[in-house]
């Protein structure tokens, strides 16, 4: 029988909705300082039937979800960014997951009900502006991309989304970039070309041996290894632009690097790393696996702690914790509680399990 | 009949034309000194010049260099014999930050600063009744670096030695003024954890680097500011000049100390993918110009203009010195313990945000 995450749900739904600062944000820890993309990923992971997207769900998460929303709406910059914290001037890759939010805000009419604002659409349009032009990394003249793939042996004629405007792209800002431009049924979303360009992106920086890194999977002829980070943002993106005409190379790029992630995932120490590979690998594998990567979210180590050596001397731990049961978070943080529900709901309104 | 004369041309007296001469001259030595002082323009070349003089002429920085055969001996004891060497800072009741190097796990690559040397560190600052010690990172190639602190043993340790650890590309931030303006950039966005700091220990690997040359104490600051802002691997720092980034994160950052694993290094295609070298050394310094300019001299490489310029660089801004003349080599004499280290290669500089 199916295991029942709906108790563990609640409860992480509810240190959301306790650990809110008082300016309505979320910090990569608790207490700490309001930052752009952790308070639109508590945001999307509230955007849930059970969670404050629903009837009948307790009044503080509304209110935190409403403050949450104030708070981000308040950031915009003029050009339709976001910086990455309310006093940073800079445009930033935080616009990324602010526009996915948003995007998913205005598409679903429960959430418009409760959350919707008449400025939302124009937001939403100059955000998304913002990232088809000055998020999108530049293009490069033939003679240094002839030297690029001498050297790092990618193609950079394929453009990616980068970390600030005016620089390179990387694979993470490019995920999250196509995620908040599709937020659709692959089935049903418009493929321009500026998505499928960035497929070209991720097929082309895919590690050889499966899964993703920053964006070099090899430097100067040396095969740079893959990272869990990365992977799970890339394959994410995949799962909801993957069409019938994928197959071949883009599918087995997604396909090395679902295996990747599947090997990883029982190897981490790291309650982040964890909750980050099962939301990739709920939205590829079959149900019985996925409750298999969502037992070891919650549950963390549960066999025994795990054991290192230092010079000689053994350093007994339990690294990876799983949920907190009495306060219902993830490694005391926001942004990977926000991850690791996630992974765990079924119900959510976009991106939905296989 | 009035005779015609054709009009005389109007000839300068000798006044005017010395004048015309003497205002040609100091233009034209405007113009070729603001030539000359670029990077940075001829009013901050005259701050420099002043403060370089203000440094006085014929003062020594002394560089401490200790034997250290491997990372299985007592640590400790080399570590403090090269702390009675150099004119040591004042470390009782400080807050003191160590920033080692990590930044990836490949097996049996000599890449990170290994566990042995921070928990010497660690010790000897105990010893010298510092008030709290914090180890700190902001590693440039993933954003969750839980499993690589673990897989390297520097987690392991820190637990032994109940240790706490900062993320420093997810800290607060906190914006500060940045020192010099050699990038343009007005301000750095740094971790709160660095801008509360009372002292900065920078702890590389002693190493070569495809873009820099070396990567020493004074590049290891890049691992300092946060990934949030400038992405990952912090190639915006490449993008708007490696030595300008370095030479103003030092400025800005003023660490007091550097401690260079030197145990085991790398030559050629260093950072990453280099050969190791075992050069069975720990180089300590309170000059980090001095510091990074024995170091490169004890890899073989001349740190002079053309091969690790951010070095020449420094010294010429006045923020410490490079010269051998100028640096009082303490401990073992630099010629019993060099070895040539195969140079990195050379990199075009129009490919360094990839």
């Amino acid at each position: 029988m199916a295991t029942d995450f709906s108790e563990i749900l609640q409860k992480g739904y509810d240190f959301l909705a306790n650990s809110q600062n008082s300016d309505g944000g979320w910090g990569y820890r608790r207490g700490g300082m309001s930052y752009v993309e952790p308070t639109a990923f508590a945001v999307l992971a509230l955007f849930n039937q059970t969670g404050a997207g629903g009837q009948d769900v307790p009044e503080k998460r509304y209110q935190a979800v409403q403050k949450a929303l104030t708070w981000l709406r308040a950031q915009q910059h003029s050009d339709g960014s976001w910086g990455i914290m309310r006093d940073d001037p800079g445009a930033s890759w935080m616009t990324y997951p602010v526009i996915w939010m948003l995007n998913v805000l205005v598409k679903i009419p429960e959430l418009v009900s409760y959350y919707g604002k008449p400025e939302d659409k124009d937001m939403l349009d100059r955000g998304r502006r913002w990232i088809m032009g000055s998020g999108r990394e530049p293009s490069v003249d033939d003679e240094v991309n002839a030297q690029v793939q001498r050297l790092f042996r990618i193609d950079s004629s394929y453009l990616g989304w980068s970390w600030g405007p005016g620089e390179a792209g990387w694979v993470i800002p490019t995920a999250l970039a196509v995620i908040a431009l599709v937020v659709e049924d692959p089935a049903t979303m418009p493929l321009t070309k500026e998505i499928s360009n960035a497929k070209n992106y991720l097929r082309d920086r895919a590690c050889p041996q499966g899964g993703w890194n920053v964006g070099n999977p090899y430097m100067l002829g040396k095969v740079l290894p893959p990272t869990p980070d990365a992977t799970s943002f890339a394959l994410v993106a995949w799962r909801i632009t993957l069409t019938a005409s994928d197959f071949g190379p883009n599918i087995t790029a997604v396909d090395k690097g679902v295996a990747y992630l599947e090997n990883y995932i029982m190897e981490s120490n790291s309650d982040h790393t964890v909750a980050l590979c099962a939301w990739a690998l709920s939205l590829f594998k079959e149900a019985t696996e996925v409750e298999k990567y969502r037992l070891r979210l919650v549950r963390g180590l549960t066999s025994g702690d795990r054991v290192f050596q230092y010079k000689g001397q053994q350093v007994t731990k339990r690294t990876l914790n799983g949920q907190n049961r009495t306060t219902g978070d993830w490694a005391d943080s926001a942004y990977t509680t926000a991850i690791a529900l996630l992974a765990l709901s079924d119900n959510r309104y976009y991106l939905n399990p296989k | 009949m009035t005779l015609r004369t054709k009009p005389r041309k109007k000839r300068l007296t000798r006044r005017q034309f010395t004048r015309l001469m003497l205002t040609g001259a100091i233009g034209g030595s405007v113009a070729i000194a603001e030539l000359a002082a670029r990077p940075l323009g001829l009013i901050k070349w005259l701050g420099v010049s002043f403060r370089r003089m203000g440094k006085g002429i014929g003062t020594q920085s002394k560089v401490a260099i200790v034997n250290a055969p491997s990372y299985d001996i007592d640590l400790l004891t080399p570590l403090r014999t090269a702390w009675e060497l150099i004119d040591s800072p004042v470390i009782a009741n400080k807050r003191v930050v160590l920033k080692p190097n990590i930044i990836y796990n490949l097996p049996d690559r000599a890449i990170n600063t290994h566990p042995a040397v921070i928990e010497a560190a660690i010790q000897l600052l105990q010893e010298k009744g510092a008030k709290e010690i914090i180890v700190a990172e902001g590693t440039a190639y993933q954003r969750d670096l839980t499993d690589l602190l673990w897989s390297s043993g520097i987690k392991p340790m820190l637990e032994l030695r109940g240790i706490k650890f900062v993320d420093l590309n997810h800290d607060d931030v906190v914006k500060v003024p940045s020192k010099g303006s050699y990038t343009g950039r007005e301000y750095t966005w740094l971790p709160k954890t660095i801008a509360e700091a009372d002292l900065i220990v920078s702890m590389p690997k002693l190493k070569t680097h495809h873009w820099a040359g070396a990567t020493l104490s004074m590049k290891n600051l890049y691992g300092i500011v946060p990934g949030l802002k400038y992405g990952w691997p912090k190639n915006n720092l490449h993008v708007t000049g490696i030595e300008a980034n370095i030479v103003e994160l030092y400025e800005t950052l003023a660490p007091q100390l550097a401690i260079v694993d030197g145990i085991m290094g790398m030559e050629e295609d260093g950072p990453l993918f280099g050969k190791n070298r075992n050069s069975q050394i720990l180089v300590v310094g309170t000059d980090l110009v001095a510091v990074d300019a024995t170091c490169c001299r004890l890899m073989g490489i001349e740190p002079d203009k053309e091969t690790v310029k951010h070095i020449w660089y420094a010294d010429w801004l006045g923020l410490g010195v490079f010269s051998p003349e100028r640096i009082k080599i303490m401990g073992v004499p630099i010629n019993t313990v060099r070895q040539n280290y195969e140079l990195p290669p050379t990199l075009d500089r129009d490919i360094k945000r990839y």
